[in-house]
């Protein structure tokens, strides 16, 4: 298996945020930077989904946040449009956008709407 | 008199000074030629710029003595300064690898950053790029700070989160998962 392929995989772990996704995190800060293959989607469904996994307790707003800070920026990742990239930013940075609440959760789910 | 060569163009002598007497004779004409300190040209992968800024020839001037200005003669045939550490610089000047990260790096920022991107010339060919990022109280901003070599790899990547007082809360190493709390 490629490392673009392992790579690939663990993103797609990551982005899941299914049990053990610190785990994938790790592994991912083992690959170089640089990037220049095909990234891997992050889509308006896949943040829809964590805010609603947040809001229904699944999800902490700390998880929300290691989520969201190992995702932004990434040259592997690629937000499918404005609305995804505003909201990875907001989520990795709630000192800047605020922290994570049910109300902003919402606020968030609405703008991707 | 003195002319160095340096670095590849030593190797590469044939090609250069064609270019390099057709200066040299301008600047004879207008009594402006000294010595030349070091004459340089970018490696074939064109990387980035060099401390001394290799993909030009550095002409310092001479007159009665003292050093007046010094002219750079930029491979674009630019006239300009010599670029040094430190100092912001034109995404034209700097190599197509570092170009191709400047564009990823900025196809990542936040939307509210991309106007404020700066490129600044380091030592040996690095240069580093950095975007800010305002936050919703005012003064409150996040700065990204990439560094990458002449060869157009990174090689650090961090975030400075301040807050509304303008105090460092976050320094973040992107490239590494660890995270400074001030």
């Amino acid at each position: 298996m490629s490392d673009t392929h392992n790579r690939q995989l663990l993103l797609s772990q990551v982005m899941r945020a299914d049990m053990g996704f610190q785990q994938a995190i790790k592994k991912l800060y083992e690959f170089d930077w640089d990037y220049e293959d095909a990234p891997v989607l992050l889509s308006v469904a896949v943040i829809k989904s964590i805010l609603q996994r947040f809001l229904s307790g699944d999800l902490s707003d700390r998880d929300v946040y290691v989520w969201a800070d190992a995702l932004e920026l990434r040259e592997d990742v690629q937000e499918e449009n404005e609305s995804v990239s505003y909201a990875l930013h907001a989520l990795a940075n709630p000192d800047l956008e605020g922290a994570l609440t049910p109300l902003f959760a919402k606020q968030i789910l609405e703008k991707l709407a | 008199m003195t002319l160095s060569l340096s670095g590849p163009v030593a190797r590469d002598r044939a090609a250069a000074p064609a270019d390099t007497r057709a200066l040299k004779k301008a600047l004879n004409r207008m009594g402006l030629y000294g010595p030349v300190c070091a004459m340089t040209s970018p490696p074939p992968d064109e990387p980035g710029l060099d401390a001394v800024y290799p993909e030009a020839i550095l002409i310092p001037v001479l007159r009665a003595g003292s050093v007046l200005s010094t002219a750079t003669r930029a491979a674009s045939g630019v006239i300009g300064r010599v670029i040094r550490s430190g100092q912001e610089i034109n995404r034209d000047n700097i190599g197509r690898a570092q170009r191709d990260n400047l564009r990823r790096f900025e196809n990542k920022i936040p939307a509210n950053s991309r106007n404020s991107v700066v490129i600044t010339a380091e030592k040996n060919g690095t240069i580093t790029i950095t975007a800010t990022s305002p936050g919703k109280s005012p003064v409150s901003r996040a700065v990204y700070k990439k560094t990458v070599d002449r060869n157009g790899k990174t090689i650090s990547y961090r975030k400075i989160t301040y807050d509304k007082n303008g105090r460092v809360i976050h320094s973040k190493d992107k490239m590494i998962k660890m995270e400074i709390q001030q």
